[in-house]
């Protein structure tokens, strides 16, 4: 990279970083955890598992819940503070709840200067190794035979993969909200995303957002720009939440991961690194309890993207969801707010937990 | 002085009302099926392409003029297109969809007869159209909340669905929304209160509903239950040649968008658009059904699209 790109790009970051630093009394939130803990890898990286334990006084649930974050998020996807928190909101009905941080993000291992990790990491190393890693540690902390699974997005789509290879054994339900597999029915810029994205599938490179986001996160709301609206919907979610979100809730986007998400993007099989193993038809495994969530204003994760894994998945038990004022709901939900919306506490969390309780 | 003050003040609201008049006068015609009277059109007589718009059985034509707004209708008549607009309100209240289809392969025959024609389609009317087969005379169609499926309704679709529709008249009631079956009320709130219909409000769009016959409602339903539409549909669909263009709300709750775009991907035509209205996209809100072709937005966002469909290049 030569000098004057280096020093551009370090223009534009630097004042970002400042920012960031800047904000951080005003924004920054630590995790709301009880402990936090870590999973390792078989290629050696250290998974964040957020503990939340079962509220005293409540009847104990026997099988523990892990919870999942997709691409370009943490954690706080799902626990953004003490009442936007679906981790505590289960623990306080008797949940012993495992939020994860996938590799590169949050309180796992980070690819930096002072270690040996790289940013060459792609969709298959959660499925094969983050994926196992936690579950099995999740086993061996509480000595449950399985566990259910519930994945925002990406954290969705990696068990599917998860599914396809190793099938549900270790499986009591799965529960994925907004987790896309084919993305069809896009419009306007996305569309044009999708034909543009072949081209530069090769020079995906890794994303920095946790350079710039944080630093701009204090706008968040202000604008109401229609990125925005791509990953949530403003009536459901207050500008504070966003600005949360941005600040504590963004993460780096690992070129791998990127470019191995740029297949199904653009029309591939969503399958594994090599194509031997498509992960949509390895839904045919799944045979444990499946609910598929997502909401109708949700760009990402469509309701056309995520029901081709509902018609795929063997299971008998399944039920799809989606939250709309049609269907009752107070709002149309997005993409972000399905996890931590004005209304998701009120709205999703019951539904997701109650189906938890029936099939426990 | 006075008297000019109250002439000049006379003169400046004669030329308000003139200018806020439509472009062109409503008139009524009826096609002729059998000796039979079969639909009636309204026309808004334009020097340029003909344009049939058709609209979903059981909701009035009205919706695409609104009295003292406007609407599609003479959106696109000031752009010169001379328009057509469907009136469904004399199909017999024994007509299922069947019928319904021979209605509009009988409306678009007589009117392209003459010229080739252009059909701009909403909801059910949309479904129609597109049972009723490829038209060699028909060379581009715009649908508007047209699903190629049903798959994965929503809540009060299924609910529909899911009664039987015996009775006629039953989606016409909407003077007594507050006193109607729940299920009946969330598949009115759902086709109706969407958002975005200003200046329109919700009591004028509920005097839209007109009668639907029981058979019809039935066809519906149970099309709805098996989750696709029929044979005819999907002939008819493949069939299409002539430049189809597919819009949707994202948050339309009747057709919503997974459905809809089934009729981009079905459409057996070689040149196809599709756009769905989001804010992720840039507009200014969300659509919903009705939304989309009644309210000030929809003039901005969605009209030009519809006009672009209809200029649409093979």
């Amino acid at each position: 990279m030569n000098a004057f790109l280096l020093r551009s790009l370090a223009a534009v970051i630097a004042p970002m970083l400042l920012q960031a630093c800047l904000w951080a009394p005003l924004l920054h939130r630590a995790p709301i955890s009880d402990e936090i803990v870590h999973a390792e890898t078989e290629d050696g990286w250290r998974i964040a598992m957020h503990h939340y334990r079962p509220a005293p006084g409540t009847s104990a649930h026997g099988t523990p819940v892990v919870v999942s974050h997709g691409i370009s998020a943490n954690e706080r996807t799902w626990s953004l503070d003490e009442e936007k928190s679906f981790p505590r909101y289960l623990a306080e009905r008797g949940w012993d709840v495992w939020a994860i941080d996938l590799r590169g993000v949050g309180h796992s291992d980070t690819p930096s200067l002072f270690n040996d990790k790289s940013w060459n990491y792609d969709f298959d190393d959660y499925v094969t190794r983050d994926v196992p890693a936690v579950i099995d540690e999740v086993l061996r902390r509480t000595g449950a035979p399985r566990v259910h699974w519930v994945g925002h997005s990406m954290g969705g789509m990696i068990m599917y993969g998860y599914v396809s290879r190793y099938g549900d054994a270790k499986l009591k339900t799965v529960t994925t909200v907004g987790s896309p597999v084919r993305f069809t029915g896009y419009a306007g810029y996305l569309a044009w995303a999708q034909e543009m994205a072949p081209a530069f599938r090769d020079y995906l490179f890794t994303v920095p957002e946790r350079a710039f986001i944080p630093g701009i996160a204090v706008f968040g709301g202000a604008f109401r720009t229609r990125a925005e609206y791509l990953v949530w919907n403003y009536d459901n979610l207050s500008p504070e939440s966003a600005r949360l979100i941005m600040y504590n809730g963004t993460a780096n986007m690992a070129g791998g991961v990127l470019r191995s998400l740029a297949g199904p993007f653009t029309g591939a099989p969503f399958a594994s690194r090599d194509g031997a193993i498509d992960y949509l038809a390895g839904l045919s495994r799944l045979t444990v309890p499946l609910h598929v969530v997502g909401g109708i204003a949700d760009n990402l994760g469509t309701i056309a993207a995520i029901t081709p894994a509902f018609d795929a998945a063997a299971s008998t038990d399944k039920r799809l969801r989606i939250f709309a004022r049609a269907n009752g709901d107070s709002h149309d939900y997005g993409h972000v707010d399905l996890t931590v919306g004005d209304n998701a506490p009120r709205e999703v969390y019951p539904e997701l937990e109650t189906w938890l309780r029936s099939h426990e | 002085m006075r008297r000019s003050l109250l002439l000049l003040c006379l003169l400046l609201l004669a030329a308000s009302c003139a200018s806020a008049r439509r472009s062109g006068p409503v008139n009524r015609a009826d096609v002729q099926r059998g000796e039979n009277r079969g639909p009636s059109l309204h026309h808004y007589p334009g020097e340029g392409e003909r344009v049939l718009i058709v609209g979903s059985p059981g909701i009035s034509w009205r919706i695409f003029d609104v009295p003292g707004f406007g609407g599609l209708a003479p959106w696109l008549q000031n752009r010169g297109f001379d328009v057509w607009v469907l009136d469904w309100r004399d199909l017999p209240l024994t007509a299922d969809l069947d019928a319904a289809t021979d209605w509009v392969a009988a409306v678009m025959d007589q009117l392209g007869s003459e010229r080739e024609l252009m059909v701009v389609a909403h909801g059910l009317g949309g479904v129609n159209v597109i049972r009723a087969g490829r038209r060699d005379e028909v060379v581009r169609y715009v649908f508007l909340a047209v699903p190629g499926d049903l798959q994965y309704p929503l809540d009060p679709v299924m609910d529909f669905a899911r009664q039987d529709w015996n009775a006629p008249h039953r989606l016409s009631e909407a003077r007594n929304y507050k006193a109607r079956p729940a299920a009946e009320r969330r598949l009115l709130d759902a086709l109706l209160f969407s958002y975005g219909t200003d200046p329109v409000s919700p009591a004028w769009l509920e005097r839209q509903l007109t009668p639907v016959g029981p058979a019809l409602l039935n066809d519906l339903a149970e099309a709805l239950r098996r989750a696709r539409w029929d044979e005819r549909f999907e002939q008819g669909l493949a069939s299409l040649t002539a430049p189809v263009t597919v819009l949707v709300g994202q948050t339309d709750a009747v057709a919503p968008p997974w459905q809809t775009y089934e009729t981009y991907r079905k459409a057996g035509s070689q040149t196809r658009f599709y756009r769905f209205f989001s804010r992720a996209l840039g507009d200014d809100r969300e659509y919903g059904h009705v939304s989309l072709v009644v309210g000030k937005d929809a003039v901005r966002d969605v009209f030009p699209f519809v006009e672009e469909g209809l200029e649409l290049e093979e």
